[in-house]
C-alpha cells in the first residue's frame, strides 16, 4: 500500500539510509491499484456517500477523506476539497488542491466526486467527512468556487504539505481551502461567519490582485481567529529533509515555534473546526466503512476509532452479493 | 530517537497531505471527457469492456446478471494485453442473464484462474456490475457504467 511504503521510506530516511533520494520518488510513484474485491466495496461506499451529499438538497459540500489511521496522533482526515454541483457538465466534482508531481508545483484540480471518494490510501478502511453549509455561506463558497479567477487567485506557487498557513511561501490542499473560504467571506457583497469584522473584511473594492488575495485570506483568517493544527515533533529532521523531499519546508514556519518543535498546518480538522465555531447552522456526516460494514454518523463529534458505530449510528452491511 | 516513532507518524501523514495528482491525470487532462482508456486490470467502463449478443453494441446493463459459463477465451486484435471472454448465461427463461462478451486484462484473467469452462457470476451494483468467480466468491472485473467511470477523472482547473 502506498502509504506504507511512504512510511518505511520515511522510517528509512529518518535513519539516515540511502533511501532518503528514493523516497522523495515514492510519493509520486503509482499506487498500488485496488483489488476488484476492494473496489467493489469503495465504490459501494462511494455510492453510500454520494447519497448524502445528493439528499442534502445543496450545491456545493466541504468533502474530507482519510488516509492512514493514525489515531496515535489523532488525524484522521489528511485531504479536504470542495465538491461542486453541476460544475463544468459535470454533476457532482470536487475542486481540490494536488501536488503536481511532473510540475512540481500545486495545482488545482477538478476530479469526479467518484473519483475523489474511492482515491483512498488504505481501501481496508476509510473515512468521509461531509460538511454543509447554510444558504448565505454556501452561496458566497459557490460563487468564489466555481469562478477559476478566485479559484487559482488563492493557488499558491511552491507547494510544502506541512505550509505554514500564515505565510505565502508555500501552500498544502488544506490551506488553499480555507483560503478559498476566506476569499469567499471575507469580500464585500459575500457572507460572513457571525464574527467582528476582520481588518481587511470591509467595504474597500474588490481591486486586489492574485498576489494580494492569498495574504488577504490570511489576514482575515488570523483576524478570525482560525487555528491550525499543531504537530508537535522534532525539527532537528526537517532541518534536512527539505532537501531531499520537495513537498516538505522549513522556510516558513516562523523560528520561535521551531525552537519549540511545533508545526502549525492545515488540515481537515482545524477547517471544520473553525467551520464549526464560525458558521451557526453548518452541520455534519461522518460516513466510515471498515471492510464491508458502513457507518453513518451525523454531529460534529467523530466516529469511533476502527469505525466502530455508535448507539445513534446508522449501519449499513454491504452484502458480498 | 526517542521521538521518532511520533515524529514518522506525523510525517506519514505530512506525505498523505502532499495529495498527489494521480499519474493518469496527464492523460485525464488531455481527454477529460473520455472513458475509452478507462481499462485498468480490475475495472473498465461498460462501453469499452462490455459488448452484447450482437457483438457490436453495449448490452442492456440490467440484463446482465446471474450466473454464465465461458464458452470462449478469444484474443482481441490489436490489443495483445487484454482477451474476450464470450459469456453465456447457465439458466434459460425470463430470468437468464443476457449473453455477453466481455474484455479484461490477461493479468486479471489468469490472476482469477479463470479459463473456457468455467463459471462467472454477474452481480448487480450501484456503480454496474461485478464479475465474481470461484470460492469463495470473489470479484476479478467490475464494469462501471459509463457516467460511474467519466466520474473518475481528474482534469487541471486552467483559465
Amino acid at each position: 500500500m502506498r502509504p506504507l511504503v511512504r512510511g518505511a521510506a520515511l522510517a528509512a530516511l529518518l535513519t539516515g539510509t540511502a533511501a532518503a533520494h528514493a523516497f522523495s520518488l515514492d510519493v509520486c510513484a503509482r499506487p498500488r491499484e485496488p483489488s476488484a474485491d476492494e473496489r467493489d466495496v469503495l465504490l459501494r461506499f462511494g455510492a453510500l456517500v454520494r447519497e448524502q451529499v445528493v439528499a442534502s438538497g445543496q450545491d456545493i459540500v466541504l468533502v474530507a477523506r482519510s488516509g492512514l489511521d493514525l489515531h496515535k496522533i489523532d488525524v484522521r482526515y489528511s485531504h479536504e476539497g470542495v465538491a461542486l454541483k453541476d460544475n463544468d457538465g459535470k454533476p457532482w466534482s470536487v475542486r481540490q488542491l494536488y501536488y503536481s508531481c511532473e510540475e512540481r508545483r500545486p495545482r488545482v484540480y477538478d476530479e469526479g466526486l467518484t473519483g475523489f471518494l474511492t482515491g483512498t490510501d488504505d481501501p481496508a478502511i476509510g473515512f468521509v467527512s461531509l460538511v454543509f453549509l447554510p444558504p448565505a455561506q454556501a452561496a458566497s463558497l459557490r460563487s468564489t468556487a466555481v469562478d477559476k479567477h478566485h479559484a487559482l487567485g488563492v493557488l499558491g506557487a511552491s507547494y510544502s504539505a506541512n505550509a505554514y498557513p500564515f505565510s505565502t511561501l508555500h501552500q498544502n490542499c488544506n490551506q488553499w481551502v480555507i483560503e478559498l473560504l476566506a476569499d469567499a467571506w471575507r469580500r464585500p457583497g459575500r457572507e460572513a461567519p457571525d464574527t467582528p469584522d476582520a481588518p481587511d473584511a470591509a467595504d474597500a473594492p474588490d481591486t486586489r490582485t492574485d498576489a494580494d488575495a492569498r495574504a488577504g485570506a490570511q489576514s482575515w483568517l488570523r483576524a478570525q481567529g482560525y487555528l491550525p493544527t499543531v504537530f508537535t515533533a522534532s525539527a532537528h529532521p526537517m532541518t534536512w529533509l527539505p532537501a531531499f523531499v520537495p513537498w516538505l519546508s522549513n522556510d516558513d514556519h516562523p523560528p520561535e515555534e521551531l525552537a519549540h518543535n511545533r508545526y502549525n498546518v492545515s488540515m481537515p480538522a482545524s477547517i471544520e473546526t473553525f467551520v464549526q465555531a464560525k458558521v451557526p447552522g453548518a452541520t455534519r456526516v461522518e460516513i466510515c466503512h471498515a471492510g464491508r460494514r458502513v457507518v453513518l454518523h451525523r454531529g460534529w463529534d467523530d466516529i469511533a476509532e476502527g469505525c466502530v458505530p455508535g448507539a445513534s449510528d446508522q449501519v449499513i452491511e454491504l452484502a458480498s452479493d | 530517537m526517542r521521538h521518532l516513532p511520533k515524529t514518522l507518524a506525523i510525517f506519514a501523514t505530512l506525505a498523505l497531505v502532499a495529495g498527489v495528482a494521480p499519474l493518469s491525470a496527464l492523460a485525464a487532462s488531455s481527454a477529460a471527457s473520455s472513458v475509452s482508456d478507462s481499462l485498468t486490470e480490475s475495472s473498465g467502463s461498460v462501453s469499452d469492456s462490455l459488448k452484447g449478443s450482437s457483438h457490436s453494441s453495449s448490452p442492456d446493463n440490467k440484463q446482465v446478471k446471474g450466473d454464465y459459463k465461458v464458452t470462449d477465451v478469444a484474443a482481441v486484435d490489436g490489443k495483445p494485453d487484454v482477451v474476450e471472454l464470450h459469456l453465456q448465461p447457465v439458466t434459460t427463461g425470463a430470468d437468464a442473464g443476457a449473453e455477453v462478451y466481455l474484455t479484461v486484462p490477461r493479468t486479471t484473467l489468469a490472476k482469477a484462474g479463470i479459463a473456457e469452462g468455467a463459471t462467472v457470476t454477474a452481480l448487480q451494483r450501484p456503480y454496474g456490475i461485478a464479475f465474481a468467480a470461484n470460492q469463495p466468491r470473489a470479484a476479478f472485473f467490475l464494469a462501471l457504467a459509463d457516467d460511474v467511470a467519466a466520474d473518475m477523472k481528474l482534469a487541471p482547473v486552467t483559465l
